[in-house]
């Protein structure tokens, strides 16, 4: 095995394939590929790449099958490439397993971010978070943005701590209630949306150009900010 | 119906009787009597009137057939309609996943090869300058085919918008991502009023909608003079609006002279529930304008 992360494409159409691979290897990694779930299945389990880039719909096995397939043993992260207007597919995928999309037609440099910032979901146990002008140290439950403290909620904190720590990945909304309301009974999307919009209203130095958390449509959120 | 059915046939027995009757009267001796002296004309007679009822039975035999051939038709006719009707949309629904499907895959490869070729084109500015306009119009050709399968998906009933509560700022932000040229080119104002709530409508379409403004504004406007993109509050509403300082409204209606753009943000605006108006700028230019209703949040208790 090479030093270079590899990537498994998954893809029925060859000149996506093909193309998508030549990018992923002259930014510098390893690329296996596959045509449908089923070879890919295989191919996933001779070589253990470390993401997983698969199309939804394929011949035979299709894109859900294998995320299914894959996360039954290994937490290695997955993206999706999603068709517009497919929304309802890109929840399922997400519901299965799969960590972060996105719809064709991506710019490969988009393609390329998303694929860093989930290389770079380490698992470490830091306690403080820094970012582009914001520092989130959870220990003393302090956030500063650019030279002000910023005054939090429990709440609100949770809900910081919890996309801050998924930056670049979407998150659910289904996960923000199971997370930071531990599931409580009678907890809706419109409870996570005014405490959301509390806690940006508060963390966006300029609300009319978000720099830190943004709604992903149909989906949750998503904290956009690179670690510094 | 029955009297309908039966009438035919009646009219036949009367005339045949009639001219029978006739027959006898004008042409058999004696004449001018319904008397028959000679016994071989009532063979004659009789002949007469069978040959006659005879006619009579195979004229409405016949066109009690024709009308029930007619029946049938109109029968299969209408029901095949009905099935051609549910074929046809599930046709429909099907064509537009292929269409979308075969569109949108070889678009999507010519994108990243075209990430391909601006590497190999980074060493030479005129390559690089020739690729990155490949590269752009490809986006845009792609965003238009989108566009115009969402509204043939909206007219087909296969895509219903989401509305969901949508931050004006979260759109603007995601156009200026979508644009990157435009924002690039000329200064671009964005405002959202503080107390703004969030528009209740489907994000994707309030993004497209407002990509095909901006683009529009981008297009009309000289180069250097700003477009502006403001949200406010009225009257419970939030109105989202694009201005330029462009040549202002044309005054034709022509869509190829106004612009597929424009055309597409009025529909979408339309499926979205939302008020389109487009009207010329005090001062020069145009505005347009999104009207939509604005999100209902319950507050909720905070709990520590």
């Amino acid at each position: 095995m090479s030093e270079e992360p590899s990537v498994l494409v998954v893809d029925d159409d060859p000149g996506i394939r093909e193309s998508l691979s030549r990018e992923l290897r002259a930014a510098g990694y390893d690329t296996i590929t596959a045509t449908d779930g089923h070879t890919g299945l295989a191919s996933f389990r001779l070589h253990l790449p470390e993401l997983l880039l698969t199309d939804l719909a394929m011949p035979l096995a299709d894109g859900f099958e294998l995320i299914a397939a894959v996360r039954r043993f290994s937490r290695t992260p997955i993206i999706v490439l999603s068709v517009r207007g497919a929304d309802a597919d890109k929840i399922r995928a997400l519901d299965l397993g799969a960590d972060d999309f996105v719809t064709k037609p991506f710019s490969v440099p988009e393609l390329l971010a998303r694929v860093r910032a989930q290389l770079r979901r380490s698992g470490s146990v830091t306690t403080t978070l820094r970012f582009d002008g914001l520092t989130i140290d959870l220990e003393h439950r302090r956030v500063v943005q650019g030279e002000r403290e910023v005054k939090l909620t429990r709440t609100e904190l949770a809900l910081l701590e919890l996309l801050a720590t998924h930056a670049g990945r979407p998150v659910l909304m289904e996960q923000i209630i199971a997370r930071v309301w531990d599931s409580a009974p009678g907890t809706t999307h419109d409870t996570v949306r005014v405490h959301m919009s509390a806690l940006r209203r508060k963390l966006e130095p300029d609300p009319s150009n978000p720099r830190y958390i943004v709604t992903e449509p149909w989906v949750g959120y998503r904290f956009i900010a690179e670690p510094s | 119906m029955r009297t309908g059915r039966w009438l035919p046939a009646i009219l036949g027995l009367t005339a045949s009787a009639g001219v029978t009757a006739a027959y006898n009267y004008f042409f058999i001796p004696p004449v001018h009597t319904f008397r028959i002296a000679d016994p071989r004309n009532w063979v004659a007679l009789a002949a007469f009137l069978l040959w006659s009822l005879l006619v009579t039975g195979l004229v409405v035999i016949s066109r009690r057939r024709a009308a029930e051939a007619e029946r049938r038709r109109l029968e299969g006719e209408a029901s095949s309609h009905v099935e051609l009707l549910q074929q046809s949309d599930a046709f429909k629904t099907s064509l537009l996943r292929a269409v979308s499907h075969d569109l949108t895959t070889p678009l999507t490869a010519i994108r990243i090869q075209t990430e391909a070729l601006k590497r190999h084109a980074a060493a030479t500015p005129e390559l690089a300058e020739a690729v990155q306009a490949i590269d752009d119009e490809t986006a845009r050709l792609h965003r238009r085919i989108d566009n115009l399968l969402t509204i043939a998906r909206l007219e087909a009933g296969r895509f219903r918008p989401h509305p969901e509560p949508t931050p004006p700022a979260d759109v603007f932000r995601a156009v200026r991502d979508s644009l990157p040229l435009v924002f690039s080119a000329r200064p671009v104002t964005v405002s959202v009023d503080e107390d703004c709530p969030d528009a209740w409508v489907d994000p994707s379409l309030l993004l497209e909608i407002l990509v095909n403004l901006v683009e529009n504004a981008h297009r009309a406007s000289p180069g250097g003079a700003s477009i502006e993109l403001a949200a406010r509050a009225v009257e419970g509403r939030v109105h989202l609006e694009v201005r330029d300082r462009g040549p202002g409204i044309p005054a034709d209606s022509d869509v190829a002279r106004r612009g597929l753009g424009l055309e597409i943000a009025r529909g979408l605006t339309v499926a979205s529930d939302g008020w389109f108006t487009l009207e010329n700028r005090s001062g020069g230019g145009a505005v347009a304008r999104v009207e939509l209703p604005a999100a209902v949040l319950e507050a909720v208790e905070e709990r520590e």
